[in-house]
């Protein structure tokens, strides 16, 4: 795993994504930071949940993308799939990547707290908690993402899927409650991952939210694995 | 080494491999021979676990590839049809990372070293794998499948492409890694199989058709072992000095085909080799050889007629000497005295 860890790292670095994910990150950070910091606010806690949650949604799927189909259209596959290592180890190795990487991305907002910290009293640990749930949201959209990654070849197609997949798991409630189905709204609530998200806001640690998105991030990952393994049975 | 029993494989309704067996012992070269879409390339990724497989057993070093894929994996260097080379990493970039996938437990630099110094990468170590030509990537494939010292090498076409020169040498390399490795080859180039395996398996649509030494094969698909002379001479003193010669069991004169001379078709008792022996003879008698061709089947005849491509087999007919190129033989012949007579 930790082979095919640091060759998606590398491959990262050495190619525009990764720079064009951190740019648009630093930048709307940044400027909701200035934001709180010229109105006095020490709440850096809630960056997480302005602007950003929406960049995630479209940016994530470029991290994403090329993670299985571009070895597929490339035939990369065959050194991993033939080298003795299993094929969750492969898929893991990519998904950790693709974590470390939208971790870097979000690495100023512990800058910001600092600085707040710095002038003023700030709460440490709600901002540990938006953290938290800014990575589990991150890599449960990344595991999605590897997902449809999985099941095509064409790069392009599964960056569209991504986005699709991101904003219909996000906002499948709010989709409901717009048409007016009450009961499926308050079914799907229980499962979209916005409404579980913002409870990452309040103070208190819900451990059954964590839960949760490690359910649903194992379910993706597992689905990815089967989806690389069924193109060898077929 | 390797040990493949009733191995199918099944692509939805199409079922690209049924029933192979096959042993290979450790240290062989065996050659994989047959015409594309024959299944070769579908039994090689089975063998490294690329593919599943739909019934059957595969043992690498006794470790089934299916139950313990990285016990048999781990065994097997692999060279696909396509080298799989990340074009964004330099070849010691792309070798290191092999060896860290592998878990190779040789020293590393060392280990990487004397790889590139065995393929003869060393000029283009540093540099990126995209601006390579086609020869040097089937070099770092190779150098890829030789990480780890694995003691079987599956190599799918490793020729496909090249120009001459780079496949003399890439077929020298694969000469040198036989003498310490069991490498199985697949190739549809005959004369490259012919030159680098002991043992050719054929095959086609999907089953294993033969599966032996390139002479055994030659000596079995024979039908006689017969010859075809033009000699130059009376025809009665020449038929006087065939007959005479030992092991000839009946001789025939086809006629005059070239002005001066005449064929003779020689048949020898049993399967006795009497190449020798006529030469030696007819230069004894002061008889002029002009050419001499033997009945053996070259590999191109033997997978042409094993895998019954009749179009292509016309051709090769008329190398050999059957019935029918006898008759043919004659029509020529008289074709041409009846021209003569109307002239």
């Amino acid at each position: 795993m930790s082979a095919i860890y640091r060759r998606e790292m590398r491959a990262y670095f050495t190619s525009v994504i990764s720079y064009v994910f951190f740019a648009a990150f630093f930048a709307i950070e940044g400027l909701m930071f200035a934001a709180l910091f010229q109105a006095g606010s020490t709440e850096v806690y809630r960056i997480p949940f302005m602007f950003p949650l929406y960049l995630t949604i479209f940016l994530i799927p470029l991290l994403t993308m090329r993670t299985i189909s571009e070895d597929k259209r490339q035939k990369v596959d065959q050194v991993l799939l033939t080298a003795p290592v299993s094929v969750t180890s492969v898929i893991m190795g990519k998904f950790w990547a693709c974590v470390s990487i939208y971790a870097i991305a979000n690495a100023p907002l512990f800058i910001f707290q600092t600085i707040v910290s710095y002038y003023a009293a700030s709460n440490w640990l709600q901002f540990l908690y938006s953290v938290l749930g800014t990575l589990l949201l991150g890599s449960t959209l990344i595991a999605i993402g590897i997902f449809v990654s999985s099941i095509t070849e064409s790069t392009a197609l599964a960056a569209v899927l991504s986005i699709v997949a991101n904003i219909v798991i996000m906002f499948i409630s709010q989709i409901f409650q717009i048409i007016g189905i009450e009961w499926l709204t308050k079914i799907t609530s229980a499962i979209a991952l916005l409404d579980r998200f913002t409870s990452f806001s309040d103070s208190i640690l819900k451990v059954e939210d964590i839960v949760y998105y490690i359910t649903v991030i194992a379910v993706f990952v597992f689905l990815s694995v089967r989806s690389v393994e069924k193109r060898r049975w077929s | 080494m390797i040990n493949v029993s009733g191995l199918s494989k099944r692509y939805g309704t199409h079922l690209a491999v049924e029933n192979a067996n096959f042993r290979i012992s450790k240290g062989e070269v065996v050659g994989f021979l047959g015409p594309n879409g024959a299944g070769k390339s579908t039994i090689m990724n089975i063998l490294t676990g690329y593919l599943s497989l739909t019934q059957g057993e595969v043992k690498i070093d006794g470790f089934n590839i299916m139950t313990d894929p990285e016990l048999a994996k781990k065994r097997i260097g692999y060279l696909p049809e396509i080298p799989p080379l990340y074009l964004d990493m330099t070849v010691r970039e792309y070798l290191y990372f092999i060896y860290n996938l592998k878990k190779v437990k040789f020293p590393k630099k060392a280990h990487i070293d004397e790889i590139i110094r065995l393929v003869r990468i060393t000029e283009v170590e540093g540099r990126l794998i995209k601006n390579l030509s086609k020869g040097y990537r089937q070099r770092v494939g190779i150098a890829g499948a030789l990480v780890g010292n694995p003691d079987v090498l599956i190599l799918d076409e490793p020729t496909v492409g090249l120009d001459p020169k780079q496949i003399i040498e890439i077929r020298d390399l694969i000469t040198k890694l036989g003498k310490n490795h069991t490498i199985i080859l697949s190739s549809h180039i005959l004369s490259e199989v012919q030159a680098v395996c002991k043992r050719v398996i054929i095959i086609n649509r999907g089953h294993i058709i033969a599966d032996d030494t390139p002479e055994n094969l030659s000596k079995t698909l024979s039908k006689d072992h017969s010859l075809v002379a033009r000699i130059i001479g009376k025809e009665d003193d020449v038929m006087g000095v065939l007959n005479s010669v030992k092991d000839v069991k009946s001789v025939e004169c086809l006629g005059e085909l070239e002005s001066g001379s005449r064929d003779y078709h020689i048949i020898p008792e049993d399967d006795a080799d009497i190449r020798a022996d006529v030469t030696k003879r007819l230069a004894e008698r002061q008889k002029v050889l002009l050419s001499l061709r033997s009945n053996e089947l070259t590999l191109e005849q033997i997978f042409l007629r094993i895998t019954g491509e009749d179009d292509m087999q016309g051709f090769f007919k008329k190398e050999e000497i059957t019935e029918e190129v006898i008759e043919e033989i004659k029509e020529e012949i008289n074709e041409e005295n009846m021209e003569g007579e109307e002239e």
